[in-house]
C-alpha cells in the first residue's frame, strides 16, 4: 500500500464528480489489497480516523469528498480475476470501463452498470447503477451474486446471494463495509441498434415506455428531454429493430408545432441555438462512424460515457433525482419540470425504469423505494447552464425543491448521501434510520467508515 | 498561460483510462486530471515534480478530453518552469529524418527504410546527422521550432518537423508488404492520438484486412508503453516499459509483433519474447 501525504497527492482529491463540494484529506491511502483496506480500517478504528473511500470519484453531492482523515483510493484493485462465461470475479477498483476491456476480448459484456463508465464496481455496487437495459436487468447492485468485503473494523469476509451482510453491503452506501471483490453477472456482448421516437407530451411518453417496459419489447429504453420542447423515446435493439406500436408524433410535427410556438414567443428564439447546439452534441456521436457498423453501435457504453460528459458535463454538474413509483412517474415529472423551468433556463430531464427482484433487504433505505410493482421509475432533473455560472445557494434551493417534490409523492433518491443528508430521515422516517444507523454502530464502533455520507455520528445524533 | 486551460477540466477521468502513468502505478495524481486538480488548487511546478515527469506526452488524455484541456501543451510548459533555462533548438531541414533512435541504435533498419521509400518514388537521402532537439523540447530545455521535412521516421522527431510519417505511408502501400498471420501490430500511439482523424482509419483498416491485434482500446485510441518518450530514450524516470509491454500483449496469442515505432520496436524485441520486426523489414 502507499500512503501519500504531500500536498499535491491530496490536492488532485479536492472535489468529486459535482464540483460543489471541496475539501483535502490528511493523507490519501493507495491499497493494492484487502489486506490494505483492512489495516488502514483497524487503525482507523483504533485512532478514531475517519475515512472516505474513492473509486472513480464521480459523486456529485461530495459523498467522496474527505474534509480531514484518510481518503482510500481503491482504483489500485484493478484485475479481473477470473471469468466461467457467466459471472466474472472483478476487483472492486475496476473502473466499468475496465471490465469492459477485460470482457471483450472473451465475447462477453457485463450485464448491467452506470452509463458512466468511470464509476468503479464497487462504488457502483454501493448505491445502485442504472443503465439503459435495467428495465430488463435490473440496478447494477442486482448483478452481484458474491462479494469480498472488508468490515469496519478490518475483517476480511467472503459472502453470497443469501447472506444478511451482503444485503447490508449492497445498496448500502459505503457505510457497512468496502466491498474489495464483486462476483458479478456477465453476458455475451452485442452490438446496439439504437432508434428514438419524438413526443410532445411528456405524459404519452413515459406511458410508451411503461407499456414496453412491461411487454419487456425492447432491450433496452430511455427518456432524454430538451427542456420540455423535445422529448425522445430512446429505444435500444440488440438485433433486428422491431416495429412497435406507439404514441409518438412525426418529426415534422415536432418541428412546425415548436415553429409555432417560437413564433408566438418570439423571446424565446434565443432557445434555437440551444436546441440545435445539444442536437448536434447528441446525434453525431450516436453515429460516429468509429462506432457504428452495418446500422448498429458497437461498444455502445463507450459511447454513452463520453456522450455524457459532453452533454451533461461541467464546471458544476448538479443532478438531483426522483425514484418514483409507476402511478406517480408523470406527475413527479411534471412537477420536477416546472421546478427546473423557475431555477434554470436550460434542463435535460433522463427518465428510466428499474427492475426490481421482490423484496430484497438490500432494497430497504434505498434508492429503490418500497412498491408491489415490478420496476421502480427514476427521472434525473439535469441544468445545462450553456457557461452560466450559479451560486452553491441556488444549486441548494433547485435540489430542495425537486427532493421536496419526492417528499409530497413518496419514493426515495438515488443521490441522497453527502449534502443531501437532511432528506434521509424526512424521506425514510426515523425508526428506519434509527435502525440502519444502530447496524452501522454495530458493525463500525468508531464510526469512521464514509462518516457523515449517510447518517449522524452517535454524538450528533 | 491563456492557453494553458487546466481550469477547464471538469474532473471527468476519461483521461485515465489509457494513461500509461496510471495504468502502472494507479495514482490519480499522475493523470491529466490529477494534475489539472492540483493546479486548480494553486499548487506551482515545483510542488508536482513527479507528476510533472510521470506524463510521456502520447496524447491519450488530448484526444479524448470532453472539455479539451490541452494537457500536452500544459506538461511541456510546466516542464519549462521546473527546468528554467530555456532554449532554442534550429533542426535542420532533411528529405528524410531517421532519427537518433534508428541512426544509433537501430542502423540495420536503415537499407529497408531507403528501399521503402525509393519503391513509392520518395527521395531518401541526404538523411539527417544530430538530434533534432525533441528530446530538449520534451525535458522542457527548449522551446519547440518546427522546420520541413520530407519524411520522417520516428514519431518523436515530429514534433520539431512538418513532415510525413514513414509509418503512415507504409499504411498507405500495404501492397508492399508481406504481413505473415497471426501479427500484433503496434500503432505509434502519439500520432494516432493526435493526428486521430488521418491515423486511427489508415491502421484500423490494416486492422480489418489482416485481423491483427492492435494496441487500440474501446475509445479507439492508442494505448502506450513509452519507450518513444523522453524518459523511455533517455532513460530519466522511465516507466516500467516491460511490464507495459506484457500488458499490452496479455491477450494476444500472435507470433510476432509488427510496429513503425523505433523505440517501441527495440522495446518489444528486448522484453516480448516474441519476433518483432519493423514494417519496412517485411517489405516483399
Amino acid at each position: 500500500m502507499h500512503l501519500r501525504t504531500d500536498r499535491a497527492s491530496r490536492a488532485c482529491y479536492r472535489t468529486d464528480g459535482g464540483q460543489i463540494v471541496y475539501g483535502f484529506p490528511d493523507s490519501v491511502a493507495h491499497a493494492r489489497s484487502p489486506e490494505d483496506v483492512a489495516g488502514v480500517l483497524r487503525n482507523a478504528q483504533r485512532d478514531g480516523t475517519p475515512v472516505t473511500c474513492r473509486g472513480g470519484g464521480l459523486t456529485t453531492e461530495g459523498e467522496s469528498v474527505a474534509a480531514r482523515g484518510i481518503l482510500l483510493d481503491l482504483k489500485g484493485m484493478h484485475r479481473l480475476i477470473e471469468c466461467d462465461g457467466k459471472t466474472a470475479w472483478v476487483e472492486a477498483g475496476m473502473t466499468w470501463h475496465q471490465v469492459a476491456e477485460a470482457l471483450r476480448p472473451l465475447g462477453l459484456d457485463y450485464t448491467s452498470a452506470p452509463l458512466n463508465m468511470l464509476s468503479s464496481v464497487g462504488g457502483t455496487l454501493g448505491v445502485g447503477g442504472i443503465d439503459v437495459n435495467s428495465p430488463r436487468h435490473g440496478c447494477a447492485a442486482d448483478q452481484a451474486v458474491e462479494l469480498e468485503v472488508v468490515t469496519p473494523t478490518g475483517e476480511i469476509v467472503r459472502v453470497k446471494e443469501g447472506d444478511e451482510y451482503l444485503e447490508r453491503v449492497l445498496l448500502g452506501y459505503g457505510q457497512f463495509g468496502v466491498i474489495t471483490k464483486a462476483r458479478i453477472k456477465v453476458r455475451t456482448y452485442k452490438p446496439m441498434t439504437v432508434r428514438h421516437v419524438l413526443y410532445t407530451n411528456i405524459g404519452v411518453a413515459l406511458e410508451d415506455m411503461m407499456r414496453l417496459v412491461e411487454q419487456d419489447a425492447v432491450d433496452a429504453c430511455a427518456i432524454l428531454t430538451l427542456r420540455d420542447d423535445v422529448i425522445a423515446l430512446i429505444l435500444g435493439f440488440e438485433g433486428e429493430p422491431k416495429a412497435l406500436p406507439l404514441h409518438d408524433t412525426a418529426e415534422p410535427i415536432v418541428y412546425a408545432k415548436m415553429a409555432a410556438r417560437f413564433a408566438l414567443h418570439p423571446w424565446r428564439l434565443r432557445d434555437v441555438g440551444f436546441l440545435l447546439r445539444r442536437k448536434n452534441d447528441l446525434l453525431p456521436a450516436l453515429h460516429n462512424p468509429l462506432f457504428v457498423r452495418d446500422g448498429a453501435v458497437h461498444d455502445r457504453t463507450v459511447v454513452f460515457s463520453r456522450l455524457i460528459w459532453k452533454y451533461w458535463g461541467g464546471p458544476q454538474v448538479v443532478i438531483p433525482d426522483l425514484a418514483i413509483t409507476r402511478a406517480n412517474f408523470e406527475a413527479a415529472a411534471r412537477r420536477g419540470i416546472e421546478v427546473c423551468k423557475t431555477y434554470f433556463p436550460y434542463f435535460t430531464l433522463y427518465a428510466v425504469m428499474i427492475r426490481k427482484f421482490g423484496d430484497r433487504p438490500r432494497y430497504e433505505m434505498s434508492a429503490i423505494p418500497a412498491t408491489a410493482d415490478d420496476h421502480v421509475c427514476g427521472i434525473e432533473f439535469s441544468p445545462l447552464l450553456e457557461g452560466a455560472r450559479y451560486s452553491r445557494d441556488h444549486f441548494q434551493r433547485f435540489k430542495n425543491a425537486i427532493y421536496d417534490v419526492g417528499l409530497e409523492l413518496g419514493g426515495s433518491y438515488y443521490r441522497f448521501g453527502g449534502v443531501m443528508k437532511p432528506y434521509v430521515r424526512r424521506m425514510f422516517g426515523d425508526k428506519m434510520v434509527n435502525r440502519h444507523r444502530a447496524m452501522k454502530q454495530a458493525l463500525d464502533p468508531a464510526f469512521i467508515l464514509n462518516r457523515d455520507v449517510v447518517f449522524d455520528r452517535p454524538e450528533a445524533g | 498561460m491563456s492557453d494553458l486551460n487546466f481550469g477547464e477540466c471538469i474532473g471527468c477521468g476519461l483521461c485515465i483510462l489509457g494513461c500509461p502513468a496510471y495504468e502502472e502505478t494507479g495514482f490519480d495524481l499522475l493523470t491529466a486530471r490529477g494534475r489539472n486538480k492540483a493546479l486548480q488548487s494553486g499548487l506551482a511546478a515545483a510542488e508536482m515534480v513527479e507528476p510533472i515527469w510521470a506524463c510521456t506526452l502520447c496524447g491519450y488524455c488530448d484526444a479524448i478530453c470532453p472539455t479539451h484541456v490541452h494537457n500536452v501543451e500544459i506538461v511541456l510548459d510546466l516542464r519549462r518552469q521546473l527546468s528554467g533555462t530555456v532554449g532554442t533548438t534550429a533542426p535542420v531541414s532533411r528529405p528524410l529524418v531517421l532519427g537518433c533512435t534508428i541512426r544509433e541504435r537501430a542502423p540495420h533498419l536503415i537499407p529497408s527504410i531507403v528501399e521503402f521509400l525509393r519503391r513509392i518514388g520518395r527521395p531518401a537521402g541526404p538523411i539527417d546527422e544530430g538530434c533534432c532537439g525533441s528530446l530538449d523540447v520534451e525535458a522542457g530545455r527548449a522551446m519547440p521550432s518546427r522546420a520541413k521535412a520530407g519524411v520522417v521516421a520516428d514519431p518523436i522527431c515530429l514534433e520539431q518537423y512538418d513532415a510525413e510519417f514513414l509509418g503512415m505511408l507504409a499504411m498507405q502501400h500495404l501492397d508492399l508488404f508481406e504481413l505473415p498471420m497471426p501479427f500484433y501490430y503496434f500503432a505509434p500511439h502519439r500520432i494516432v492520438n493526435r493526428e486521430h482523424a488521418i491515423a486511427y482509419p489508415l491502421y484500423d483498416a490494416l486492422r480489418r484486412r489482416f485481423g491483427c491485434d492492435m494496441n487500440f482500446e474501446l475509445n479507439r485510441l492508442a494505448r502506450s508503453k513509452s519507450a518513444g518518450s523522453v524518459q523511455g530514450l533517455s532513460g530519466r524516470d522511465a516507466r516500467d516499459i516491460p511490464a507495459a509491454v506484457a500488458r499490452l500483449l496479455q491477450h494476444s496469442r500472435a507470433e510476432r509483433i509488427i510496429t513503425c515505432s523505433p523505440a517501441d520496436y527495440l522495446a518489444f524485441r528486448e522484453y516480448s519474447g516474441r519476433e518483432t520486426r519493423f514494417i519496412t523489414e517485411c517489405l516483399r
